[in-house]
């Protein structure tokens, strides 16, 4: 008798912990919200929404999950917003369960211990799914844990306005393949201001990023990080030709950059030619306006240009998600979700709607995207898929640069993101000013040109910089 | 004799026994089972389960009002555009009045309105960032229906935050240097003209009931859209349109405010229903039934209100019915919004706010109840099986020890196990002396038996025992070999076949009740009476030797019906059998004879009367050994002897009698003095029915013939004649 009543109680725990090991707490019938705050907009906001509504209405119904995405309108928006919460301001929201997160400020707030481990979660058969930069990206701290999953990525890419770039080209003799260094870009854009007039060839989104995989390109990491500490290492030359690549031809008027994004510089037609994110080409037009008219116009998608004589380098970027600490459910809660937005289908939906890359070994394939278009049906914006073919090959054939976190990395990678580029603009400016003044454009420009003038600009930089990394 | 001692009560059909356990059971079952109704039912009929039904829909019902009543506060503040308004037509206004020309002249040329949207596009962003709503916007109309008009479109997808360097805001539609130089960023579905179309109700109905209603302020002629898109590709927003209206109060083009599906849900996500996490809907209505959907706001239900064109409320006995739901049941709670003032265009465009759910979630509580309910009564029952299983267990241990104890040790005295309960010790204690009692009694029974020299066999078969009592005198009497005697008892099993076999040789005595016979050893007769108690229990034989008085009665009767000296019958009982004989019928012709033998007063006189006697045994030993099954004879008295056969031809029985008479009168008998002596008799035989029916009538006729015979010559036989 003892031993039966013993037997049932054994088997009535058994069977208990068996249902709480399945499904850490989650109830069909008392669904758990979750909240994840993004800073999509657009398209990519439709996209990203219509699959939270589908999560919701199907997996998230299943398991007792309900996903509440919040939309921050930019990604400064989200960042202050999530410090405020850190730090407990005043009428600061409470930490959403998820949210959108680059490395530079998740370093930062994982010194407050906020970053749920994703091994807790993920077993090593779905971890194996993704590709490993990724994961190493967001896999970082004392034990280099896993803090950051990868929903979507991105790289950069040159976009081009054929319509308007045609006529130019077919007089200078150029094609695209004059595109591909940035020493003959710098040329093309020459003569592009001297064909038109005095009109920009060319802008870039993410100064930054000029900066940093240019430095690594010609053979030196800005920011070295070793557990967690970085070194500085800002090389004169290296800098020099940064500086003659870009500020030089930005001061004499062949780059420019007016509106928030490079593409509104293209709806503009300020410019020709953009490097911008490959998520950023959904915003690239089909017409151009100007003061005078509005014309409809064709894009072409570039690989990113190198400097000449190296290897090919390119950016790895994309905000990946964190989970915050809570309890088991939650948390849970949210892995589960990633995991169902990081399925093939979902996957791809969300990067052909948005242009962002899959994450996944298997989604990240001209195959798997191929069977998903013709399996879904889709159409697909042809800039989105010339994107997405570009953008995959380049990632194959370039080494990807991918950013190492280090405290600091934010406000450090913001000096590099501003310092050249902001001096760029106000130099041209006041330039333009004086050659308006009825002054020559060489005699303007001299005191720019000046090894000295780059010299101050380097120390200057060097020393704002040393304030984050020594 | 087939004597069983076995058990005889088989044959009684035994009662159905209520066992200790079935008692205790069902008395615990009971009990359980009428506490269970008594609490059910105190639940079920005090109404408690309604008063919990009706206190889950009162919270739904508060909650949901309470709730919609915040969001319809939050759209009556978007609709408070006074000072924007005023702002954007001071400018338009002193614009005019730079150029010298009135409001609708000065908005015919496009380059104006640029000029105008340039100049309020400052006012604008100003405004977004005071009005907590998503987008704000101006459209200036080119006096044609269905083109692409001067707009400008801003967006802050996050009302709540502030970019410093304006980063969060989009531009969805109109351009100006001044806000690309403010950090604005051109969404990806910018175009310079906002596309609007002839049912772009957002504006042509303020439009329109502008240039109509000239009586009444712009303020008044706003107008709540549903959900529309700026561009095809763009977020679903709502929005509050006001006509701008000229010195004439004719519309040249609308001032609003939009709000994004997404932020709607976002602030509907704050608010429970009360009782679940439950859904929102907000909808406009005409005719108070068929609903067209503006916002819902649930984690499931989204694509299912998507594929309604219009949702159809039916009012039910609290809350709204929702129809055309497959599946599931929803209920909603509706509240009206006021957006609109009395006597005022769209007054009769209803905006409702419902929180809804599922049916089953309201009763969520009840049924729940009813669910714990069932499971508190299965899990008593089961206690209480166990519990009642449990007790009676204990209760019953006991006593199968004490059982158990009582079968090993039944012989003899007995020593019980211990129990370590106080009553069941006490009663073995008791069971313990009472036998001890009992078998004392049987032994001083045996005992007294021995001394008094009676012999007294028993035997006790007792069912359910293992040993039968088998006193030792039974044993001797019938010289039984049982195995494993001691102290009276003797195993049943091994034993209960001898006794059988053996007392299965008795033969009932003839006309004795109870007592039958068998042989000894030595081929001695014995006889024993046999007395039986039986009842459903047990079976007492008893049996007493009774070998001599059957001897002494056996004499009695053989001194009474034989002859002293030729040990044949005497008169008497011949009489007496030949009268059984003849009064039984069972004889159709007989020969009674009577046989007189001569000469024995010579012998004796001559010889002595030993010699006499000798002379009358030859003869009685001739007629008493006649070998004839219906044949019988006795010595009448003195020289005289009669004898009767039958069953046969009277012919046959003649000649018998004549054989006879024939081998008496050649028998010779030695006389003392070495002479030999013939017998001579002289015999007169009867025959039955022919000479006489009566004994006595044979006797006197038989008697008659010999007379006769005697008379005409000693040694003859001869029949009976008439005459």
């Amino acid at each position: 008798m003892k031993k039966k009543c013993l037997l049932l109680v054994i088997c009535f725990l058994f069977l208990v912990g068996c249902q709480k090991e399945d499904t850490h707490g989650l109830d069909k019938n008392n669904p758990t919200q979750v909240t994840i705050w993004n800073y999509y907009n657009g398209a990519q906001a439709i996209a990203f929404d219509e699959l939270v509504a589908e999560f919701n209405e199907t997996e998230g119904k299943e398991k007792g999950i309900s996903v509440l995405s919040e939309n921050k309108s930019s990604i400064d928006d989200l960042v202050s917003d999530i410090q405020n919460s850190i730090d407990g301001k005043v009428g600061a929201s409470e930490l959403p369960n998820m949210f959108q997160c680059y490395l530079d400020v998740a370093v930062e707030w994982d010194e407050k211990d906020i970053f749920v481990n994703l091994d807790d979660y993920v077993s090593e058969d779905v971890k194996e799914k993704y590709i490993d930069n990724y994961v190493e990206e967001g896999s970082f701290g004392t034990n280099d844990e896993w803090k950051l999953f990868p929903v979507a990525k991105s790289t950069e890419v040159l976009m081009l306005n054929k319509t308007d770039w045609e006529p130019f080209a077919k007089e200078y003799g150029y094609t695209e393949d004059n595109l591909k260094t940035w020493e003959e870009l710098a040329k093309v854009a020459q003569d592009y201001y001297e064909w038109s007039g005095g009109k920009s060839f060319f802008g870039r989104d993410s100064f930054a990023n000029y900066m940093i995989v240019g430095s690594m390109q010609l053979g030196t990491e800005i920011f070295k990080v070793d557990e967690g500490k970085a070194t500085l290492q800002l090389d004169e030359t290296i800098m020099r030709k940064l500086w003659d690549n870009y500020y030089v031809p930005y001061i004499k008027g062949y780059y420019t950059q007016e509106g928030r994004y490079r593409t509104d510089d293209i709806k503009l037609g300020n410019v020709l030619a953009i490097v911008c994110s490959s998520a950023g080409t959904a915003y690239f037009p089909t017409e151009v306006t100007t003061e005078e008219k509005t014309y409809p116009i064709e894009a072409e998608v570039l690989p990113l240009p190198n400097f000449a004589g190296t290897d090919s380098y390119a950016i790895q970027q994309g905000a990946n998600i964190g989970v915050v600490k809570s309890d088991e459910t939650h948390e849970y809660a949210s892995v589960v979700f990633l995991e169902w937005l990081t399925q093939t289908e979902q996957n791809l939906k969300l990067a052909i709607a948005s242009s962002y890359l899959p994450v996944t070994k298997e989604a990240s394939t001209e195959k798997a995207y191929d069977d998903y278009v013709e399996k879904n049906n889709v159409e697909v914006d042809s800039i989105i898929n010339d994107t997405f073919h570009v953008a995959l090959t380049q990632i194959e054939n370039s080494t990807m640069y991918k950013e190492n976190g280090f405290i600091g990395a934010y406000e450090a990678r913001n000096i590099l993101g501003s310092t050249l580029l902001e001096l760029a603009q106000k130099d041209r400016s006041d330039i333009v000013k004086q050659i308006a003044k009825g002054k020559k454009e060489e005699e303007v420009l001299s005191p720019y040109l000046t090894d000295d003038y780059f010299k101050a600009w380097y120390e200057d930089t060097k020393a704002s910089l040393s304030e984050y990394c020594n | 004799v087939n004597i069983v001692i076995k058990n005889l009560g088989d044959t009684v059909k035994k009662k159905r026994k209520n066992t200790l356990r079935n008692r205790v059971f069902i008395a615990l079952i009971c009990i359980v089972i009428v506490q269970c109704l008594v609490f059910t039912s105190v639940i079920l009929l005090t109404g408690t389960l309604q008063e919990l039904d009706e206190s889950r829909n009162t919270i739904f019902e508060n909650t949901v009002t309470k709730n919609a009543e915040t969001l319809e506060n939050y759209m009556i503040g978007w609709s408070q555009i006074d000072d924007y308004q005023s702002a954007v037509e001071q400018v338009i206004t002193k614009l005019a009045k730079e150029n010298n020309q009135e409001i609708s002249q000065y908005m015919q040329e496009e380059a104006s309105r640029k000029e105008a949207l340039n100049q309020v596009s400052e006012i604008l962003l100003e405004h977004l960032r005071n009005l907590s709503t998503t987008g704000c916007f101006i459209i200036l109309d080119d006096g044609e229906v269905g083109t692409s008009k001067n707009a400008i479109v801003l967006r802050d997808l996050d009302p709540q935050n502030h970019s410093v360097n304006n980063y969060d805001i989009l531009v969805e539609a109109g351009y100006s240097k001044w806000m690309l130089e403010q950090g604005l960023t051109l969404d990806s579905s910018w175009t310079e003209k906002l596309s609007i179309t002839e049912d772009s109700d957002f504006y042509y109905k303020p439009f329109n009931a502008g240039n109509e209603y000239t009586q009444i302020q712009s303020k008044d002629l706003g107008y709540y859209s549903k959900e529309i898109r700026f561009h095809t590709d763009d977020i679903q927003v709502i929005t509050y349109t006001r006509p701008l209206l000229d010195e004439n109060h004719h519309s040249y083009g609308v001032i609003g405010v939009e709000v994004t599906e997404s932020y709607i849900q976002y602030i509907l996500s704050k608010m429970g229903v009360g009782i679940d996490s439950g859904h929102y809907y907000i909808g406009v209505t005409q005719d108070g039934e068929n609903y067209e959907t503006v916002v819902v706001r649930s984690g499931q239900y989204q694509s299912l209100f998507k594929s309604l064109d219009t949702v159809v409320l039916k009012e039910g006995k609290r809350f709204f019915h929702i129809e055309d739901t497959e599946d599931v049941d929803l209920e909603m709670s509706l509240y009206q919004c006021k957006l609109y003032n009395t006597n005022t265009p769209f007054e009769d465009e209803q905006w409702v706010i419902g929180g809804f759910i599922e049916s089953s979630v309201l009763t969520e509580a009840s049924r729940k109840l009813i669910a714990r309910l069932e499971l508190s009564t299965l899990v008593s029952l089961l206690v209480c099986v166990i519990g009642a299983l449990l007790l009676t267990h204990n209760i019953n241990k006991p006593i199968k020890i004490l059982l158990a104890g009582i079968e090993k040790n039944s012989k003899s005295e007995i020593e019980l196990p211990r129990t370590n309960m106080k009553e069941f010790d006490e009663l073995a204690r008791e069971i313990e002396k009472r036998t001890h009692e009992v078998y004392r009694a049987g032994s001083k029974v045996a005992d007294i038996i021995a001394m008094a020299n009676i012999n007294l066999g028993v035997v006790e078969y007792i069912n359910d025992s293992t040993e039968m009592f088998c006193n030792k005198e039974l044993l001797e009497m019938f010289h039984l070999p049982l195995v494993g005697w001691h102290d009276n008892y003797v195993p049943k099993e091994k034993n209960l076949d001898i006794i059988e076999g053996v007392l299965r040789t008795l033969v009932k005595e003839t006309e004795e009740e109870n007592i039958y016979w068998c042989k000894k050893d030595n081929g001695e007769k014995f006889w024993v009476r046999l007395e039986e108690v039986v009842d459903e229990e047990r079976r007492l034989c008893v049996f007493m030797d009774v070998t001599d008085s059957m001897k002494e009665k056996k004499k009695i009767t053989h001194d009474r019906d034989y002859d002293v000296l030729t040990d044949i019958y005497n008169r008497r009982a011949f009489a007496r059998i030949v009268e059984g004989i003849l009064s039984s019928g069972e004889c159709e012709n007989g020969v009674l004879t009577v046989w007189d033998l001569d000469h024995l007063k010579y012998v004796n006189d001559t010889y002595g009367h030993d010699m006499g006697d000798k002379y009358i045994t030859t003869m009685a030993h001739i007629l008493g050994f006649h070998n004839y099954e219906y044949y019988i004879a006795a010595r009448m008295a003195g020289d005289e002897f009669i004898t009767f056969i039958y069953n046969d031809e009277l012919e046959n029985l003649y000649q018998q009698m004549r054989e006879i008479h024939k081998k008496a009168s050649s028998q010779e008998i030695v006389l003392p003095d070495g002479k030999k002596m013939v017998l001579s008799v002289s015999a007169g035989m009867a025959a039955y029915k022919q000479d006489a029916t009566t004994y006595k009538g044979l006797a006197d006729c038989a008697d008659s013939a010999m007379y006769h015979s005697k008379k005409a010559q000693r040694g003859n036989i001869k029949a009976f004649e008439e005459n």
